[in-house]
């Protein structure tokens, strides 16, 4: 296995260099809701500090309070001295990832478990089908649930409208492709609609940006591979619906350095900046009047890629930006495991969004989850879209709209 | 690593986890290691507390300090450990209490101008929050974004406002304390004017948690200005920059900010950001005026623009608009994070010394670095003469630690010669207290004060004394 990645050892100036003026206080959302300084990054390079003099080693307890991070790299903007508390973070998980405890690692086996999450997803199909997920609020988070499961958009065969003679490959990512088919329907109809070709293998793996933020590179490193070569070399562009999907493939050139990742570097593009970018078609006859604010995900490399999207569809009447550029809080599988603090940190956001929104846009399942969560918590139901749902949406609206007065005349 | 205890310890242990709940104490080496520091820089030195206490109220404060006097455990209030003086490290080992949950305004009363506060509250949460409301809380340390109420008190903080508006201890009309008894007591009341008998809520304001456990102030407030104007002078020369400030003075101008920067410090703001704000020169005054109306900041503005060519200022930019006073407040609050990047530790100091001798404090230092071959940025609060030189050092490097604690005392000794202060708005705390002449009658009688309200020394020890 080649790493080209730095190791945490080699991260020893950078954490040394923490002035440990806390400015990380004013923006860490761990900080925020525990108030535990042993979260922060000031917290956490002192324990490191630590490890590098030889004053303690790494163990289980080390591998819990650096775990206590949200990788949201929210610091790293708001550092003084420009440290990348979230890399050195991750380097430091990855040299303790054996003292996980073990019920972290098996939630992460059956992340990597094509075979479980196919088995997961049929389950849930036939739970819909019967209705049984409608008595998911029974249970404490099975509300949450139940409303992720909930499908935006189904699938319609639509006209053509634009012959854009595009191959594009698409990493549906593992909710899109097991458990909520929405975005993969609204991604179809995009294909369609603008005439180019959808590569989406069979097999594909997860992304592993979960893996990689636990410390577990073995996986992360396999699936890298795995992924890589099921995308052909003739594509023009790889393109993502999911920010934390999208930044794992940005990290495989990081840890594989192959001709394979520098030939696909510029083909690897969010899905908003995709439609801002191409002459993509979009509906006139149609109007979206309900207020649309939007969530921001972390790992979202273009800030600014919903609103560009958004600026693009013109149907979208009322816009308003995300200005709070907070977490939501689910983090992956954090919203599993320290439960509360991420409702905590989940609630806060949303009540800033439900303020206005009558619809929320973002561009990451792991999002999804968490603004819902934060929505459950404040009991209230506000439908959670991403971009392409929404253009999905219009196209058959409109297509409707057309029909109707087809019938009509 | 599990930390073995004695059964002494895990008595401590179960008695604090009765009072704030086990998830509000951290006892083991990984989680108190992140307690061993605060913004002090120190090398690879490492001070660890015993206990953490995370307290929601007073009476759980009260509570855990009982403890601490019974055990002789001493007591280390922490808020943001955004202080540079060591002022909320555990030298002995002991209990540091951590108020970021104590951080809730508990009210604001319009009618009186009045607020009362809970120590952990962040000073610019406070400040917004009065300022919605069209009033005005004015001190304004340059970490205000994360530090506390009960930090900023512990210290008497100020920042660039001070020279109009005065610190923490203007402000301060009651403080509800715990003593090292662990009885909680109020120093004074929450009316403006109040002269019956000591002014122990100014005595405990400053006395970094030496005296008592803050738990709870009561603050005046003030309107709030409606109009402000930053403008810059730029200087070839200190001693100008320094007489001009003098002149503003002496003009009977009062603007809120009358602040001075170095050419390192201009160097280093637009290598690292870069927003050609400053233009070259050897010394610039970041002047700001507020007012209640357009005429009034307008009238200072240009008064103060005379004075500066007067003192043959080589440019004067006055903010257009606010774009334009964004872009040189973030250039301005971008020093420290600049000089920060300069080398692997970064030491703000602080002395005061009469505004007309600036030009000789500023000359001294840039002479002690030279002596000692290190780099400093100078800023200071011009108006106050309150000097902050940033050196920026590596403190893991043996000799420049040796050469940098000759400058820090040959600096301080400077400052007192001068008629100074060894510190103006940072505090004493552990790394001062060797400046102080402990002998001088008015250490004498602080030292008695201190053994009144804290006979066994539990209260933040090593600092001051």
């Amino acid at each position: 296995m080649v790493n080209v990645m730095k190791k945490f050892e080699e991260y020893k100036e950078e954490i040394y260099s923490c002035s440990r003026c806390g400015l990380c206080q004013g923006i860490c959302p761990l900080y925020k809701t525990t108030g535990l300084e042993t979260v922060v990054s000031r917290g956490q390079f002192s324990l490191l500090n630590g490890i590098l003099n030889g004053d303690m080693t790494f163990n289980k307890k080390v591998y819990k309070n650096l775990d206590m991070c949200l990788h949201c790299d929210a610091c790293k903007s708001y550092c003084p001295s420009d440290i990348d508390a979230e890399k050195i973070i991750t380097s430091a998980k990855i040299e303790c990832y054996k003292y996980a405890p073990l019920s972290k690692k098996f939630k992460l086996f059956l992340l990597n478990s094509n075979i479980f999450l196919k088995t997961a997803g049929r389950c849930v199909d036939i739970f819909r089908f019967l209705g049984l997920h409608n008595l998911l609020p029974v249970f404490h988070f099975g509300s949450v649930v139940k409303r992720f499961l909930e499908e935006n958009v189904r699938y319609r065969k639509l006209k053509p409208a634009r012959q854009l003679g595009l191959k594009v490959f698409y990493f549906p990512g593992c909710v899109n492709t097991y458990f909520n088919k929405s975005i993969l329907n609204s991604m179809r109809m995009l294909a369609e609609k603008n005439g180019f070709e959808l590569v989406i293998p069979d097999g594909l793996h997860c992304c592993s940006v979960a893996h990689l933020s636990a410390g577990d590179f073995e996986t992360f490193y396999r699936n890298a591979v795995l992924n890589l070569d099921m995308i052909p070399d003739d594509v023009d562009y790889v393109v993502f619906d999911c920010a934390s999907c999208h930044k794992a493939f940005e990290l495989y050139d990081d840890i594989l350095n192959s001709k394979k990742t520098k030939n696909l570097k510029d083909k690897l593009i969010h899905l908003n900046n995709f439609i801002e970018k191409q002459d993509i078609y979009i509906p006139e006859r149609v109007k979206f009047e309900k207020i649309v604010c939007e969530h921001i995900p972390c790992h979202l490399k273009d800030k600014e890629s919903i609103w560009k999207a958004v600026k693009k569809m013109a149907f979208i009447d009322n816009f308003q930006k995300d200005e709070t550029n907070q977490c939501c809080g689910a983090a992956g599988l954090f919203c599993f495991e320290h439960g509360k603090i991420s409702r905590e940190i989940s609630k806060s956001k949303s009540s800033k969004l439900e303020e206005k929104a009558d619809v929320i846009l973002t561009s990451c399942s792991s999002c999804t989850m968490g603004i819902l969560q934060g929505l459950s918590e404040n009991g209230k139901h506000i439908k959670i879209y991403n971009p392409v749902e929404l253009l999905a949406e219009q196209y058959i609206e409109e297509e409707n709209l057309s029909k109707q007065c087809h019938t009509e005349s | 690593m599990v930390r073995t205890l004695s059964s002494k310890q895990n008595e401590i242990l179960s008695k604090l986890s009765s009072i704030v709940g086990k998830d509000n104490v951290l006892y083991e080496k990984e989680d108190l290691y992140c307690y061993s520091f605060d913004t002090m820089s120190h090398g690879y030195s490492v001070m660890m507390p015993d206990y953490v206490v995370l307290p929601s109220d007073a009476r759980q404060v009260s509570e855990i300090v009982k403890i601490a006097a019974y055990y002789k455990l001493p007591i280390i209030p922490r808020g943001a450990g955004t202080n540079h003086v060591g002022g909320c490290v555990a030298v002995d080992g002991g209990i540091i209490i951590h108020f970021s949950k104590m951080n809730k305004i508990l009210d604001i009363d319009i009618k009186n101008l009045t607020c009362r506060v809970q120590p952990g509250v962040i000073l610019q949460d406070l400040q917004t929050a009065v300022e919605n409301l069209g009033f005005f809380f004015p001190p304004d340390p340059s970490n205000l974004k994360v530090s506390t109420v009960g930090g900023a008190l512990a210290l008497s903080s100020s920042g660039p406002r001070h020279f109009k508006y005065g610190g923490m201890n203007e402000y301060t009309l009651d403080l509800e304390v715990v003593n090292a008894q662990g009885e909680i007591f109020h120093t004074g009341m929450a009316v403006k004017k109040n002269v019956s008998g000591y002014n122990l809520t100014n005595l405990f304001v400053g006395s970094e948690g030496t005296l008592g456990v803050v738990t709870e102030a009561t603050f005046r407030l003030i309107p709030k200005p409606m109009c402000r104007q930053i403008m810059l002078a730029f200087f070839d020369q200190v001693e100008r920059a320094s007489d001009a400030v003098r002149a503003v003075i002496q003009a009977k101008l009062t603007p809120s900010v009358l602040d001075l920067i170095d050419r390192n410090t201009i160097t280093t703001i637009e290598k690292f950001y870069p927003t050609g704000v400053f233009k070259e020169a050897e010394a610039c005054l970041i002047i700001e005026v507020d007012g209640s109306d357009e005429q009034e900041i307008t009238t200072q503005s240009s008064k103060i623009e005379k004075v500066c060519k007067l003192f043959c200022a080589t440019d004067f930019v006055l903010a257009k608009n606010k774009e334009e006073s964004e872009k040189i407040w973030f250039a301005r609050r971008s020093a420290f994070a600049a000089v920060a990047k300069l080398a692997p530790d970064v030491v703000t100091e602080d002395a005061v010394v009469p505004q007309d001798k600036i030009t000789d404090m500023v000359k001294k230092i840039k002479e002690l670095c030279e002596k000692y071959g290190i780099m400093a940025c100078i800023m200071g609060h011009a108006g106050d003469g309150n000097i902050h030189p940033n050196f920026s050092l590596d403190l893991r490097d043996e000799k420049q630690r040796e050469n940098f604690e000759k400058l820090k005392d040959e600096f301080f000794e400077y400052a007192s010669s001068l008629g100074g202060s060894i510190t103006g708005e940072h505090g004493i705390g552990m790394t001062k207290s060797k400046y102080l002449d402990k002998n001088a009658p008015v250490y004498r009688y602080m030292k008695q004060i201190k053994d009144v309200f804290d006979p066994e020394n539990i209260l933040n020890p090593h600092k001051i004394w």
